[in-house]
């Protein structure tokens, strides 16, 4: 049987001093897995991923996230990273004055010290980033640069995935990762995306449209609206709400305006 | 409990601050600069001490203070050569010890006012015209008290080929009024680089009123960075004014790091046609301390280009305040002017206080202003943070690099830089304890 890397059981949460987006989710993510989540805007795609992440503006009312068996809400963001929880942000954040190179060093020294392990020098990690460059193809110079400030949306969407390529998570969370990019950069964030999966870790990946899940293939689909999971299928039912939409799906669990 | 509200009569009695100026006032130098001495104290006498509820440009500076303190001349003493640590490998260098000048080379360009009026007396003029229209009461103290101006004159077509390196030091109480004549004639090249050294071993609090005052011809080109980075207690205003001739570049960056009580006055004009001015300054604050970053910038003619980005980091009970004014006269048409005042509160009890101003007479020009305060961005703190990087790790990040990019925005070059980050570094760690 195949560890479970996520479980999550009957969670409902909130926007902090705002509506409820989440109305009961439940779903298991196994090693090895990527999982889809499609739906209309406003659906509550979004709002789980920064759930997942430990975004503060959300709230859990009530339900249970298990990630590797541990109480994923009970940690801080930092600790959620650290633990092996990533999420690329749908718009990745501008740091101006903080390099690109220091900012990815110290994301991966935190995570090499949380586990036990040595952290690198200056030096020593270029090398580790020269590995991983390639896999985004990615020239160098941008590691000279500020966090992403000037950078354009497929680089951007790009040094999410390099960052995702230095940190090694567990699970990976991928915030419409499709938004903004054209063709080729589509191509390039996703073949890189493919080359990080491995039988350990597993990935959701939101996205409104099924372009996506035609370069990252996913082994399950999950429809969300209204806050819940309406449908849960394999590859086969995104091609079948590319042609048909989601208002059958609404019509069927009698949500339809 | 409203002292500011009574209705008290004026107090006549002077302060020992106000003795101190009229007693120095009786014993000017009689040196070859007399001439323009006795024209800054006779604008000074008709101007008064700054009065903050008067004055809009003194409004939150806290000229009371200084004028509870008392004012003596200092006393000449020898340098401690010991002391002095250079930031260029090689420099024309000047430094200034409790109040007195050393030249510390031989540089051919630098040499003290005096004496470089006396082959050019048309300088001199100039100078002493200049102070009969100026409106910034300290600085004419420093105009007519200073022991020992000193002259930078770069000849025509020359590059200096080192910068100027000044370090202003003091490790006693006293006053001290450094003051620097940049001219550079047509094409002219230079770099300054002016540093006030803190100790945190004084005692008792300075009073410095320095002066930079620039003339630039045709097509000349200067780099000027003045750099407060005080520990100790003490007033610390500076002005700086330049004219700039057509096609004159000026680059001006000002840094209090750490100041108690700093004031920089800026008062630059565009005097010649396709002149450009960029004026950059940073400031770090933590406990007390009091920075004010105060333009004045001129565009009087046709076809000129201005850019000023002034950031400040407030911590502790901190206050900074940006207050800059850009005038463009009535024939300054096709003026391309821009200002930006960014300030980040680090603590709850830091204030800052931006106060940009535009008053155009043209009707052909592109002005741009803006000014932020805030604290640290959320959505930068979340970023870093889900990345691994703890809260108080990402706050210090975003701080030091809220600070650094204005360093990397701004041409200073390796060695000015490699100083700086530095203290920036131990500047935001005072400011964010």
């Amino acid at each position: 049987m195949s560890t479970p890397i996520l479980q999550i059981t009957d969670l409902h949460a909130k926007v902090v001093d705002g509506p409820t987006i989440l109305n009961g989710i439940s779903l298991t993510i196994n090693a090895g897995e990527t999982h889809a989540i499609m739906g209309p805007n406003g659906s509550g795609k979004s709002t789980l991923s920064k759930i997942l992440s430990g975004h503060p503006n959300f709230e859990v009312i009530s339900g249970e996230v298990l990630f590797l068996g541990q109480n994923l809400l009970e940690l801080e963001a930092d600790e959620r990273a650290r633990a092996g929880v990533f999420l690329a942000f749908q718009y990745p954040v501008e740091i101006p004055g903080v390099n690109n190179a220091d900012f990815l060093r110290l994301a991966y020294n935190a995570k090499e010290k949380a586990q036990g392990r040595e952290e690198l020098d200056a030096v020593a990690f270029k090398d580790v980033l020269k590995t991983k460059l390639p896999i985004v193809e990615m020239a160098e110079e941008y590691l000279d640069r500020a966090v992403n400030e000037g950078f354009s949306g497929g680089e951007k969407k790009r040094n999410e995935i390099l960052q995702m390529a230095v940190l090694e998570p567990r699970l990976a969370v991928l915030d419409e990762t499709d938004s903004g990019l054209d063709i080729d950069a589509l191509r390039i964030v996703a073949g890189g995306v493919n080359q990080l999966m491995n039988p350990q870790n597993a990935m959701i990946v939101v996205t409104h449209y099924q372009r996506l899940l035609d370069y990252i293939v996913p082994d399950v689909v999950h429809v969300l609206a209204h806050g819940r999971l309406l449908k849960t299928g394999d590859k086969s039912l995104a091609l079948e709400l590319e042609k048909r939409g989601y208002d059958w799906l609404l019509e069927e669990a009698g949500l339809a305006v | 409990m409203s002292a500011m509200c009574t209705l008290t009569p004026p107090n006549l009695e002077l302060s020992p601050f106000e003795t101190g100026i009229q007693d120095a006032f009786q014993d000017l130098a009689t040196d070859s600069l007399m001439s323009l001495r006795h024209a800054a104290k006779a604008r000074f006498e008709a101007l008064g001490l700054p009065k903050p509820r008067r004055q809009e440009a003194w409004k939150y500076v806290d000229v009371q203070g200084l004028s509870r303190r008392s004012f003596s001349l200092p006393r000449p003493k020898d340098v401690d050569e010991a002391f002095v640590e250079w930031i260029y490998p090689k420099a024309c260098r000047l430094s200034m010890f409790n109040g007195k000048m050393y030249n510390h080379g031989t540089c051919g360009m630098v040499q003290p006012l005096a004496d470089a009026v006396i082959a050019n007396p048309e300088r001199l003029a100039r100078l002493t015209h200049d102070v009969h229209d100026a409106d910034d009461a300290l600085s004419l103290l420093n105009v007519a008290l200073a022991p020992e101006p000193y002259s930078l004159h770069v000849p025509k077509d020359q590059a200096m080929n080192q910068p100027l390196e000044v370090v202003i030091h003091h490790n006693k109480a006293s006053n001290s009024f450094p003051a620097f004549y940049i001219e550079l004639d047509e094409n002219a090249e230079a770099t300054v680089l002016i540093r006030i050294k803190g100790d945190k071993h004084s005692v008792g609090s300075t009073y410095l009123q320095g002066l930079i005052h620039v003339t630039q011809a045709k097509g000349s080109r200067l780099h000027l960075t003045v750099l407060s980075n005080i520990a100790y207690a003490g007033y610390n205003f500076f002005n700086t004014q330049a004219t700039l001739a057509e096609d004159a570049q000026l680059k001006l960056f000002s840094t209090a790091l750490d100041a108690e009580h700093f004031r920089h006055r800026m008062d630059v004009t565009l005097a010649g046609e396709r002149s450009d001015a960029t004026l950059n300054g940073l400031s770090i604050l933590s406990g007390q301390n009091k920075t004010h970053m105060h333009v004045r910038l001129t565009h009087a003619v046709p076809n000129c280009t201005s850019s000023q980005q002034f950031k400040a980091a407030v911590g502790g009970s901190a206050f900074h305040e940006f207050d800059g004014t850009i005038f463009v006269l009535k024939d300054a048409q096709q003026t391309d002017a821009k200002q930006l005042s960014r300030n980040l509160l680090l603590s709850a009890k830091a204030k800052a206080f931006a106060r940009p101003w535009l008053q155009i007479d043209a009707d052909d020009v592109k002005c741009s202003h803006g000014a932020t305060v805030g604290q640290l961005d959320d959505a930068q703190l979340f970023y870093l943070q889900s990345r691994g990087i703890t809260e108080d790790r990402a706050k210090a990040l975003l701080t030091q690099g809220f600070c650094d990019s204005m360093l990397s925005d701004t041409h200073l070059d390796a060695h000015v830089k490699r100083y700086f980050m530095k203290r920036v570094h131990c500047a935001l760690v005072a400011a964010t304890i």
